[in-house]
């Protein structure tokens, strides 16, 4: 099918999902200063065309992904407004493109009169439900985004909230303003970026694991990767994982300590600087120390025959500390 | 001879009249003959039309709040310091005063350091201990402090379109903080660099710094409705800001020094 056939094909099956959209037109748990609206939407594309990309922006509130089995795309979105006029304003929108991605977009639509809405009113929150193969792309501003079982990877950005990734296959991307990363079971390549907030990282496998933290701790357990790169202005680094015969491992923290401890079952070749803390290698290393002006302390060494798993530890001012399992 | 470097560092001092004339005078000569310097003053000069140009805005009574809490919590921080802490403070207030003072007390705090580092007793300075005792989540503020914190600072706001204005503020702050901090650790890194590295490095992050002030004028014009969405682009600039800057800094790489081709 030519693309443009193929997109008309996901237009059309959008077009006639929006017409029986709201199974749930509204309900008013809350108080009436608080209105709540939540809307149940089933999008199935054409019979044989599939689904790749997600791409969500939602500025209005949080995002929930999850992978199902089914080739369709689901979504729930939960409006909230002070009052019903305000509530029509609030708009999410399914745009189909020519490349093939389904975008949904929240919006705040202008009112016809401009009475301003109070502050904190206004919000929609969405749970996706999206087929695992489809990649996954999602925008928020001041909240959560999460994605769980999906198979072809994430790119997730937040302004100020957590984000929270979980059964997660293919690369995946996170930015954060301000707010916790975490990853659980993500087996592909990681880049994640924050300025404020800890990253937590449960089994990563993959090819690569980039982090960057300007202020907070990462701390990371049963990683496994070929090339690794964390990088803390002011915080700590705590991993444990595997390394793997001619991997590459950088752990660097301006401020605070660098704490690596990793299994290997070929030799690893350590250069571990710290400008102001101690070094704790394994007792099997050798040790030098180089009495330079900028760097206090200085150890390298290399273990075993084989290609090695090379680690770099830095820290400007803190201890750096490698263990073994 | 004023080069493109004076310029840079001297542009902001030249839109705001606060260089004498002779400088002045050498800045406007070189911009005479040099296009993107030019550029670069007429920008300047264009984001400060444009600001002067804003109303004056009132920070929500939240934001007081919030300096006055932190003003108690530094004072009530002091009122458990020992006496010889609050003796070394007034001794270093009198030292900024006295350069000649600063740089003795500087040798003989790096003949201590040298003394005492690794190596010398074999033990961890006491200050770094400290910090990684902060980084350790006793002192630092968790995530959900500073999260608690930015929502409060935008508290006082009562419309969506103020929330939202409020919003963007902190957020650009958040990154501009960084961005400075990591700065202010070039300017004491890059004596170890080569020079053409550290060429390469300005060069990289002048244009960064370039296309921020572009994008920022850009944004000035914009209703802060739509805020959130047009700092898109503001915000990957500072995003790659903060990674050259941090890569340079914590890492010693110098390598992601490459001109910026806008974001992906």
């Amino acid at each position: 099918m030519t693309r443009a056939g193929r997109s008309a094909a996901i237009a059309v099956c959008l077009s006639s999902a929006s017409v029986f959209a709201p199974l749930s037109p509204t309900a008013h748990a809350d108080p009436p200063a608080a209105m709540v609206q939540r809307d149940v939407v089933e999008v199935a594309p054409a019979r044989g065309i599939q689904i790749e990309l997600v791409d969500i922006d939602n500025r209005l509130g949080d995002v929930r992904i999850e992978g199902h089995d089914r080739e369709t795309i689901s979504i729930l979105a939960v409006k909230r407004a002070p009052d019903q006029d305000t509530m029509e304003r609030l708009k999410v929108s399914l745009v189909p493109d020519p490349d093939g991605p389904v975008t949904i977009k929240t919006s705040l639509k202008a009112g016809q009169e401009s009475r301003p809405i109070p502050a904190g009113s206004v919000r929609i929150d969405l749970v996706i439900m999206t087929p695992r193969h489809a990649r996954v792309r999602a925008q928020v501003w001041k909240g959560r985004v999460g994605v769980k079982g999906v198979d072809n990877g994430a790119e997730l950005v937040t302004d100020e909230g957590d984000i929270d990734v979980t059964e997660v296959s293919g690369s995946v991307t996170t930015q954060s303003g301000h707010g916790r990363h975490t990853f659980a079971q993500v087996y592909g390549a990681v880049d994640a970026q924050a300025v404020d907030g800890d990253m937590d990282l449960d089994l990563v496998r993959g090819d690569r694991l980039a982090a960057v933290v300007h202020m907070g701790d990462i701390i990371g357990r049963r990683i496994r990767v070929r090339d690794l790169s964390v990088r803390i202005v002011r915080g700590s680094v705590r991993l444990e994982g595997e390394a793997v015969a001619g991997g590459h491992y950088s752990v660097a923290s301006y401020w605070g300590n660098v704490e690596v401890k990793f299994s290997s079952k070929g030799p690893m070749r350590v250069r571990a600087m710290a400008r102001a803390g101690e070094i704790h290698l394994p007792a099997r290393f050798q040790r030098r120390r180089m009495e330079g002006s900028f760097v206090t302390g200085y150890a390298s060494g290399t273990a075993g025959i084989r290609e090695p798993a090379e680690f770099e530890l830095r820290t400007h001012i803190g201890m750096i500390t490698l263990a073994e399992f | 001879m004023t080069s493109c470097r004076d310029v840079d560092r001297l542009a902001t001092a030249y839109v705001d009249g606060e260089l004498d004339d002779r400088r002045s005078s050498a800045v406007r000569g070189h911009l005479r003959v040099c296009a993107s310097c030019a550029e670069r003053v007429e920008d300047e000069a264009r984001v400060r039309e444009l600001a002067a140009g804003l109303g004056p805005l009132d920070p929500p009574p939240s934001m007081w709040r919030a300096i006055d809490a932190q003003l108690a919590e530094a004072e009530i921080g002091d009122s458990h310091r020992s006496g010889m802490w609050i003796l070394a403070q007034r001794v270093l207030d009198v030292a900024r005063g006295n350069a000649l003072l600063v740089g003795l007390a500087s040798s003989a705090a790096a003949v201590f350091l040298l003394l005492w580092l690794p190596g010398g007793r074999g033990e961890a300075p006491q200050r770094p201990a400290a910090a990684i005792a902060r980084a350790g989540g006793e002192a630092r503020p968790g995530p959900e402090q500073v999260v608690a914190a930015a929502t409060s600072a935008c508290g006082g706001a009562r419309t969506h379109e103020e929330l939202l204005l409020c919003q963007t503020h902190e957020s650009d702050r958040r990154y501009v903080d960084a961005i400075a901090e990591l700065t202010r650790a070039v300017a004491e890194e890059r004596a170890s660099w080569r020079a053409t590295d550290a060429a390469r490095f300005d060069a990289a992050l002048r244009e960064l710094d370039h296309a921020a002030q572009i994008e920022r004028v850009r944004l000035a014009g914009q209703p802060p409705s739509a805020a959130p969405a047009n700092r898109d682009s503001l915000h990957d600039i500072y995003r790659a800001q903060l990674e050259l800057l941090s890569s340079a800094v914590v890492a010693g790489d110098l390598s992601g020094a490459a001109p910026w081709r806008g974001a992906p």
